[in-house]
């Protein structure tokens, strides 16, 4: 039986080999390390991160330590009872200034380290991209096809003509 | 059978200035009409839905929801929702050519190119990304590519056991939904007004940007009870009252008098119209509104049929609303409405008449 410890320091060992050690109390942001380390106890080699990359981690983590006294949501919190809004902390939108690339990979790993306000926040940030923009601009935005028939589209547009500025 | 009917855009003309209506979004219905939409040349589909069993009353977010999972197991699995992933998958476009990667400053607004693109995330964190957007930002992701459109409409089939649950088990009355879109808004926000046992009136409204004006009639006049903001596209899970918490907007009432309804009966007090501005942080230039309304009917049939005739006029459209709720087939001839006064809408299909009593200030009132 794993007794609670006290270490004030773990070890992330991100998938291409880099360890970077953090405070356990910035690393328990992560409720996947959280729960890791009570239920392990005492780790005193790296944790492997093995779906995150030094780079994502360095900024996981980095949000993490921003983030570190920021109150924990509950657990049974139920998540259609979560305030929905696409406002972003201004820090937070300064850290989510990234190509999409990398923040589809701090949300990858948001999730796989579930990290859910975190996860939120790229999220929202993905949303407040498709803000505004016609079909034809998230497409370009994100590299979607167009898979539509033309006769889907034009019985999308029928459907849709109500929504739009004429 | 219950079919899904494709909304019907109004032909009128649109007014210079002030209010614009552009059409009347109606949900679904069993009807000749909609039969005749149906036998429209039918779109490839790639969705392989589920018995109705399974998917019975789920949307796409439903399902996707259903399938999900949460938390800090949310790593662990991988999606159940194996014909989404493989939409997704397909729907990642490649470029084809190394023309088309962007370069220089393209790449920081359209980063096209990316390893990990939107498509290629797993379908639970679609559904957290959909539970962010505003509804005007799902109405034009699901026009962007057919797992989108799948994954925030549902399949066709979900949103039929849906509405049909809606009108048929979960409601003590028939009170289908009305939507009616007044476009010189640039967002999209839905106000309900839903039917219940005690409705013996209209809902009905005149959208002026953050106004919403009340006429005689209208039922539960609390707004701040009855308003919600709701989604137009079925099963995001988004509501009014996310909506009115997210805007942080209040109801400030300009004109009339509108009693609290703890006492329905009080609404006799109401001075009308009585008019709301909505107030919220929100740019509201950035806003197109939908009002939808629904009206319930409890009183006897004949009581429903002067009513009807009264909101939409003997020989009126308002039939289509009787035709679009299926109540074609629920309300025979010899309970109150004509044949005549049933069938016209059929008539009238294409061009959708509203009594001025219903337009308010008339909705395509135009010059």
């Amino acid at each position: 039986m794993a007794t609670p410890s006290t270490q004030a320091t773990v070890k992330l060992q991100s998938n291409d080999n880099v360890v970077i050690e953090v405070e356990r109390a910035i690393a328990e942001r992560s409720v996947l390390i959280k729960n890791m380390l009570e239920d392990c106890g005492e780790v005193t080699d790296a944790i492997p991160i093995s779906n995150v990359n030094e780079s994502i981690l360095r900024k996981v983590i980095e949000w993490c330590e921003h983030h570190k006294n920021d109150p924990v949501a509950a657990e049974n919190e139920n998540d259609d009872s979560r305030k929905k809004t696409t406002d972003i902390d201004e820090w937070d939108q300064k850290f989510m200034n990234v190509d999409q690339e990398m923040l589809f990979e701090i949300i990858l790993a948001a999730n796989f380290l579930d990290i859910k306000p975190l996860l939120d926040t790229g999220c929202k940030t993905v949303a407040n991209m498709i803000k505004g923009k016609s079909p034809e601009e998230i497409r370009k935005l994100f590299n979607i096809q167009n898979d539509f028939t033309p006769e889907e589209e034009e019985q999308i547009r029928r459907e849709n003509e109500w929504a739009e500025d004429r | 059978m219950d079919i899904i009917s494709s909304p019907k855009a109004t032909t009128s003309s649109r007014p210079t200035t002030g209010i614009q209506f552009d059409g009347i979004f109606v949900l679904y219905s069993r009807s000749p009409l909609n039969e005749r939409l149906n036998d429209l040349p039918r779109p490839r589909r790639t969705w392989k839905c589920p018995t109705k069993g399974q998917i019975a009353h789920k949307t796409g977010l439903e399902l996707l929801k259903m399938n999900s999972s949460k938390g800090s197991q949310a790593w662990k699995q991988l999606p159940k929702t194996p014909h989404l992933v493989a939409m997704a998958d397909q729907s990642t476009q490649q470029p084809t050519s190394a023309s088309q990667a962007p370069t220089g400053n393209q790449c920081s607004q359209a980063l096209v190119a990316t390893s990990i693109p939107l498509m290629r995330l797993p379908p639970e964190l679609h559904l957290n990304i959909l539970e962010n957007c505003t509804l005007f930002s799902l109405l034009q992701l699901s026009q962007s590519n057919r797992y989108f459109r799948t994954i925030i409409n549902g399949p066709p089939v979900c949103r039929l056991w849906k509405h049909h649950r809606d009108i048929h088990v979960e409601r003590a009355i028939h009170s289908p939904t009305l939507r009616i879109a007044l476009i010189n808004r640039l967002e999209t926000l839905a106000v309900t007004f839903p039917g219940t046992s005690r409705m013996a009136g209209q809902c009905y409204y005149v959208f002026d940007g953050p106004y919403i004006r009340f006429e005689e009639d209208t039922e539960y006049p609390d707004p701040q009870n009855w308003i919600a903001w709701e989604s137009s596209l079925e099963g995001t899970g988004l509501n009014g009252y996310n909506l009115l918490a997210e805007n942080e907007a209040t109801l400030e009432l300009l004109e009339g008098h509108y009693d609290q309804p703890e006492c329905p009966s009080s609404r006799r007090n109401h001075i009308w119209p009585y008019t709301f501005r909505l107030e919220t942080r929100k740019d509201w230039d950035n806003y197109k509104c939908i009002i939808s309304a629904g009206v319930g009917f409890t009183h006897t049939v004949e009581d429903e049929r002067e009513l009807l005739e009264e909101i939409y006029g003997r020989n009126g459209s308002g039939c289509a609303w009787l035709e679009h709720c299926g109540w074609r087939d629920a309300m025979p001839e010899k309970e109150g409405f004509s044949k005549r006064f049933i069938d016209s809408y059929i008539r009238h299909r294409d061009v959708p008449k509203w009594s001025s009593r219903v337009g308010i200030a008339s909705l395509p009132d135009t010059p």
